[in-house]
């Protein structure tokens, strides 16, 4: 058994001595036993291993850094060599940094250890369960798989963690045929922990399977309007991550393109609005517990009621962008409030639109305009759920569609990852023949 | 507004050999930055089926999203829309596809393949010849299952991973117009050039997301595009084609997804075809 803090203790010795003023070593075994269904049969079971080992150092203001999957002395001494060449080579930039002393910690979430015959047993129920229940399902793929990771990070400032984690993973790509007629693709999944539960009771999977079996005859939207588009909480969750990614971190925040780069503390979205990056939720089974720089999580509020709480910034985006650093820097982990409505009675309420599962778009521009075609969707008329549609598209602006929120469901998905509901969003235009 | 704009410059090769002196670079440079202030001035293109010149970085794109896909046998076996359709119609006479192994148009394919991970030699997969579609992509167990001979496109990406059926140089064929007959023959129309990223599914649907477009009108370009998003169903619309050009543009410089990630060459000519424009 490899002692990994020793390990990581000994390459931050390596760095400091290379030159290195300060340095961080992360170190990971995992372990993946995977079973895989293709075309409705089961095709593979293996367990695989693997093993990585990233080294970052710093000096003055200069950054090296090399990830190698060997523990072998020879190649750590190599790695330390290169990452010190990547020090010398690398331009100047005070902006990065590691985090300060917050001692040493032991975690272990999860399900780290695998029961693999029950898993299998309940793969082969879910497998069954699908044949029986839903009978226009063809299994395209099934990649279910139990994770374990054990991890250790360490610095130069005195944080040393130990992390031991795992999950069962479940994820099918479907859809539904009769005759030569069949449904678009569709794809869901989850983590969990839970082998008790069967499998098709998790997640959203039931839900997706049933409406996908709707979807095999479909009609085209003719011509275009603005309407209310209902998103999935799969699709919510893509288009919410875009929106993050677009306005709240990175380069948009650092270049100063993001429209959200003033907002802190104002209203970015509809008062009724909140969203939390919150990977300690109780339902998310594995949270991120470390920042890349070194800092132990906590959840946030990224917008509360409408206004702009935080941005989504370690040390080296805070610096270069002049804003405060984030309790996390998940841009997964989204959590939302659940609605007073049922999905139902949401619907209700909307005369045109649409109800949409999947979003298969282009990456949305700078300033949030995006634009990509419903799939696995469903026309809304007169408050229920009419024909399912095909060749329709979708178009708005993400900044702009925070602010036409217009409710969410008291249902919530929780997937392991996310906890989101469905959400009602006004203006949006779509278009279609 | 922000407006980006991403171009790949490099191909087949080491960096160190393709980028032995930047200043080889600073032309594309240009043509890049040009391209760029003409988007800032771009127009938000209007939504619904129109007639559009795909450039060959979206044909290549076509091929390998809404087309080869659904002609790999695992995907035949799940249901994909390709199944039934072998030996029939599904595009216009002018098109043809080849997944093309190591070699093309007397040239060494961008990401040439020789052998594959199941050791299957390489050879060239005709998947479309005049708009019927004569042949799957398969492994050694499907070529099996379905009666075919394995043509080399099991391939596997890190050394842990079991080889997948995937494509390797996947593309249309060039045709005998000229683009700028093309452009010229379109009264109210667009010319996309450049594209972010593409998705398919089984049943052939497709969409493209388009980063750099103009306006054509009568016959000429006009304003350039904002960022916009294009879809269709690949046999359907490639039955609308009715010009190709004589160019093929490859482009290699992104990873296919399937479970596991995969370098692939994808490319075609400009096609003039019917396609339903995203927009508001």
């Amino acid at each position: 058994m490899t002692d990994l803090k020793r390990l990581a203790a000994e390459c931050l010795a390596k760095l400091k001595d290379a030159g290195a003023d300060t340095a961080q070593a992360r170190l990971s075994l995992s372990e993946k036993r995977e079973f895989n269904i293709d075309g409705g049969e089961f095709s593979l079971f293996r367990t695989t291993f693997n093993r990585t080992m990233t080294l970052t150092a710093f000096r003055e203001t200069r950054t090296g850094s090399v990830t190698l999957n060997s523990f072998e002395p020879a190649d750590i001494e190599r790695a330390v060599s290169d990452c010190m060449a990547g020090v010398e080579s690398d331009k100047p930039d005070p902006a990065r940094g590691i985090a300060e002393n917050q001692g040493e910690r032991e975690l272990t979430y999860g399900a780290p250890e695998p029961d693999a015959e029950k898993f299998f047993a309940a793969t082969k129920t879910l497998k069954e369960d699908i044949e029986t229940r839903y009978p226009t399902i063809m299994m395209e793929q099934m990649i279910n798989s139990h994770d374990k990771t054990e991890t250790v990070y360490a610095d130069t400032n005195g944080n040393l963690f130990r992390l031991v984690y795992g999950s069962y993973g479940v994820g099918l790509m479907f859809s539904a045929h009769r005759g030569d007629k069949s449904s678009s693709f569709m794809g869901c999944g989850y983590a969990t922990t839970d082998l008790d539960t069967p499998l098709i009771e998790q997640g959203d999977v039931a839900r997706v399977l049933s409406d996908t079996e709707k979807q095999i005859d479909t009609v085209p939207v003719e011509g275009s309007f603005v309407g209310t588009v209902v998103l999935a909480p799969d699709c919510l969750c893509e288009l919410l991550g875009c929106a993050i990614g677009s306005f709240a971190t990175g380069t948009a925040l650092i270049d100063g393109t993001s429209v959200w780069r003033d907002k802190l503390g104002k209203a970015v979205a509809s008062p009724d609005f909140t969203l939390s990056l919150a990977p300690h939720d109780p339902a998310v089974v594995l949270p991120q517990q470390l920042t890349s720089d070194g800092y132990l999580t906590e959840d946030f509020d990224l917008i509360r009621d409408g206004v702009l709480e935080s941005f989504v910034a370690g040390i080296y985006v805070s610096n270069k962008a002049g804003v405060p650093r984030s309790k996390n820097t998940a841009t997964g982990w989204l959590v939302m409030p659940a609605g007073e409505k049922t999905l139902d009675e949401l619907i209700a309420g909307i005369d045109d639109g649409l109800l949409v599962y999947r979003f298969s778009g282009g990456q949305p521009a700078g300033n949030g305009d995006f634009s990509g075609v419903a799939k696995n969707s469903f026309r809304i008329k007169d408050g229920k759920i009419a024909d399912a549609v095909s060749e329709t598209m979708i178009s708005g602006n993400l900044a702009e569609m925070l602010f036409h929120f217009a409710g969410a469901s008291s249902e919530r998905v929780k997937d392991g990852y996310n906890v989101l509901p469905f959400a009602a969003f006004s203006g949006i235009t779509v278009s279609g023949k | 507004m922000p407006v980006e704009l991403v171009a790949v410059v490099g191909g087949y090769g080491s960096f160190d050999a393709l980028f032995r002196d930047p200043a080889a670079v600073f032309p594309e440079v240009d043509l890049l930055y040009g391209k760029l202030l003409a988007k800032a001035e771009g127009v938000r293109p209007a939504p619904g089926l129109k007639t559009c010149i795909l450039g060959g970085e979206l044909t290549g794109m076509l091929a390998h999203e809404a087309v080869g896909h659904t002609v790999e046998a695992d995907l035949v076996l799940g249901g994909s829309v390709a199944g039934p359709m072998l030996g029939k119609t599904v595009a216009s006479p002018l098109v043809s596809l080849t997944d093309y192994a190591h070699a093309a148009f007397g040239k060494a394919a961008p990401l040439p393949v020789y052998v594959d991970d199941e050791g299957t030699p390489a050879v060239d997969a005709e998947i479309i010849r005049d708009g019927i579609l004569v042949g799957d992509l398969n492994n050694r167990d499907t070529a099996r299952r379905f009666g075919m001979k394995p043509q080399g496109n099991a391939r596997a990406y890190a050394f842990s991973d079991e080889p997948l059926i995937r494509m390797r140089n996947t593309a249309i064929l060039p045709g005998k117009s000229r683009l700028s007959d093309m452009i010229a023959s379109v009264e109210d129309g667009y010319y996309l050039t450049d594209t972010r990223n593409g998705q398919a599914d089984t049943t052939g649907e497709f969409m493209f997301g388009i980063s750099m477009g103009y306006e054509i009108k009568n016959g000429k370009l006009g304003r350039a595009l904002l960022d916009t998003t294009i879809s269709g169903v690949a046999f359907e619309m490639l039955k609308t084609v009715d010009m190709v050009s004589d160019t093929v543009t490859w482009c290699s410089s992104g990873f296919c997804g399937k479970k596991q990630p995969m370098p692939v060459g994808l490319g075609g000519p400009e096609l003039r075809c019917k396609l339903l424009m995203g927009g508001r």
